[in-house]
């Protein structure tokens, strides 16, 4: 059986855990050192769905400056889209928003799953519930994740690779 | 620009290749594999595999096939080196070429990490300071409500050193009066009685300034005991008799008592309330009358005073109930009468409010308090004509005997249990009436009455005990208990309690 190859571009502002998730969900492992993260990181994982297997290829981009013009070069042949907020700067919530209306002007609209991250943090959170509800209406699926300790972090990855193209 | 020689080409690419390193796939066709031409696949975080292929899927994923020249600048596959990646089309055929750009990546990384971490930090002090604003703002309003609470406090400590000053300048005065060789013996007399006004006016406003801490600092309490109605509508009928007949009012006290002799109330916090709203009455009524009317009836008591005196503007009666709320009458006070009567009725468990005033007419105050009878009228001891079913709950087999001996006398059809296990929830239809102790050994009566109420939602439902004290009286109310019986039960006040009930259950 062929193992399809999926492209999944994580996105969001810088800090907010995009590198900590790709690297809590491929190697299992967490480091509370922030490093910036410049132009792109590539990380594959392999996952056994019901029917198939599938490769994920993780595109992780930079936050800092995520739409300047290598953007598109980045974005070509994605499949889904895992979105980042951290919960305890609101403002990243409002970057997510823009951040995906700026992909999808690019490449058109794909399946996306919206994270708030650091949800071990929860008692500094920022977003309220009112905040999450209304992401509600623009991303399909949003959850509530730590990097640290892996809270739905294979929940969200998993609900990307399985959505039919 | 001169052209350079072959030699100088040569060198220069050495030299370049040297500083960075590269990686040179052929890819096959229809594949996601690449052979590897030139350079280490390892350098840049890629796998030769065992044929000498390399998986390059992660990178020619979305990547245009007719693509030339640079494609993905900036990239990094797990722990490689950084690359920029192009894709050259020779000859029909697809390469890849990636090149190491560590060296320039580590140093906008730096300048990135720094000015990222400068933002975050940024962030964190704003998010601080609005902490801190809201903080400020939360302690600036709570330090003007002190400030009011203050001055309403200080406020009142002025009023109160003038209320104490006027009666004790005048007992002062007549003593000294009293002390004169001058003074005639009906002087003396007349400075006797103002010297008595004097002292009770401070004794009156001692009582009110210590109730009133009693009840800010939740030190106060309630001590229901036996009261006879007639007792205490005969002693109110006494006590403002002379003032009536020197005001030229006319005072009147009417009791309503249904049969009822006597109820459990904490009398004296009962009579300082009712002595109050007559005394008011009396203050500022000039002329007609002034009445009390003493009603019981299913277990509370209520008291109308009524008088004919200026009755009360819209405003005035707004603030009748607040603290140091007096009226602006020039009519001497702390002005915590009527606020604390309010806080004790409601610890009682009842209400206490103005029914009606009106300018010119007069006012009307009307109490209403939970009061349990504990005795009725001899005569009311005979069967009720409407025979009820009743349930007794007590642990004790001698009450059990005799309560059930008590409620057959009065024609009712009574059956007993020692506790929550043997009574029969789903009994149809229900009983009329459940006795429960509030002591049943272990269990506290206000679960069996809770229960109860639950499951018969119309019954009658009477809490018996020997404790008399506030905490067991307000247990049982808040347990959904409809009166209370005090032990021993006197077969009058059983009688007057299931009247109620059967009285209850025809209105239903």
């Amino acid at each position: 059986m062929k193992t399809e190859v999926r492209k999944i571009c994580m996105l969001g502002d810088f800090a907010v855990g995009k590198t900590s998730l790709v690297n809590r969900f491929v190697n299992s492992a967490f480091s509370e050192r922030y490093l910036s993260t410049v132009g792109v990181k590539i990380d594959t994982k392999l996952v056994q769905l019901v029917d198939r297997q599938v490769k994920l290829v993780l595109w992780d981009l930079a936050g800092s400056d995520p739409l300047n013009g290598a953007a598109k070069s980045y974005l070509m042949g994605t499949h889904g889209i895992v979105l980042v907020a951290d919960g305890t700067r609101r403002e990243t919530l409002d970057s997510a928003l823009r951040i995906h209306q700026h992909a999808e002007s690019l490449i058109g609209a794909r399946p996306t799953v919206l994270l708030i991250n650091k949800a071990d943090l929860e008692p500094q959170w920022q977003s309220t519930q009112a905040d999450l509800q209304s992401a509600r209406q623009w991303a399909r699926n949003v959850w509530e994740t730590s990097a640290m300790t892996g809270a739905h972090v294979e929940d969200a990855f998993m609900a990307l690779a399985g959505v039919e193209r | 620009m001169s052209q350079l020689s072959e030699d100088a080409k040569s060198y220069l690419l050495e030299q370049l290749l040297r500083q960075r390193p590269v990686l040179y796939l052929r890819i096959a066709k229809g594949s996601d594999h690449a052979r590897c031409v030139s350079g280490d696949p390892l350098h840049f975080g890629l796998v030769l595999a065992a044929d000498d292929t390399v998986d390059v899927a992660a990178l020619t994923i979305g990547l245009d096939p007719s693509g030339h020249g640079l494609q993905v600048s900036k990239a990094q596959i797990a722990h490689g080196a950084s690359f920029d990646l192009h894709q050259l089309l020779i000859d029909g055929e697809r390469f890849l070429l990636l090149i190491d750009v560590d060296d320039l990546q580590r140093e906008v990384q730096q300048a990135q990490q720094s000015s990222n971490e400068a933002r975050l930090r940024l962030d964190e002090m704003s998010e601080r300071e609005r902490l801190l604003h809201a903080e400020h703002k939360a302690l600036r309003e709570s330090s003007e409500e002190m400030q009011r609470h203050q001055h309403v406090q200080s406020e009142f400590v002025r009023r109160l050193s003038h209320e104490f000053g006027t009666p004790i300048s005048a007992v002062l005065g007549h003593l000294n009066l009293m002390d004169l060789p001058t003074t005639t013996a009906e002087q003396s007399q007349r400075s006797l009685s103002a010297v008595r006004r004097g002292v009770a006016h401070l004794r009156q406003l001692v009582e009110s300034v210590l109730d009133q801490a009693r009840l800010q600092n939740n030190q106060f309490e309630l001590y229901p005991g036996v009261t006879n109605l007639a007792t205490l509508a005969d002693d109110f009928r006494e006590l403002h008799l002379g003032t009536a007949l020197q005001r030229g009012l006319d005072w009147h006290v009417s009791l309503d008592a249904h049969g009822c002799v006597e109820v459990l109330i904490d009398e004296l916090r009962l009579r300082q309330i009712l002595l109050n709203l007559i005394s008011n009455a009396f203050k500022f009524t000039e002329q007609g009358k002034v009445s009390l009317s003493l009603r019981w009836h299913d277990a509370v008591l209520t008291a109308d005073v009524v008088d004919s005196g200026p009755g009360m503007s819209a405003a005035e009666q707004a603030r009748l109930f607040a603290d140091y709320g007096r009226s602006a009458r020039g009519v001497r006070g702390t002005g915590l009468g009527l606020s604390i009567s309010r806080e004790i009725v409601q610890r009682m468990g009842g209400t206490l409010r103005l029914a009606d005033s009106t300018l010119g007419r007069g006012s009307r105050f009307v109490l209403d308090v939970p009061a349990p009878i504990v005795r009725g009228q001899p005569e009311d001891n005979q069967s009720l004509n409407q025979p009820q079913q009743v349930l007794v709950v007590d642990d004790d087999e001698d009450l059990r005997l005799l309560l059930v001996a008590m409620l057959e006398q009065l024609g009712c059809a009574a059956s007993a249990v020692a506790g929550l296990a043997d009574v029969r929830l789903d009994a149809e239809p229900p009983p009329d009436v459940a006795v429960v102790d509030m002591h049943l050994g272990r269990l506290d009566g206000s679960v069996v009455l809770q229960q109860l109420r639950k499951s018969w939602p119309n019954a009658y439902l009477l809490a018996l005990s020997a404790d008399s004290s506030q905490d067991v009286l307000e247990r049982s109310r808040r347990a959904g208990a409809d009166s209370f019986l005090l032990k021993p039960l006197e077969p009058g006040a059983l009688s007057l309690a299931l009247q109620v009930a059967v009285q209850r259950r025809a209105a239903e």
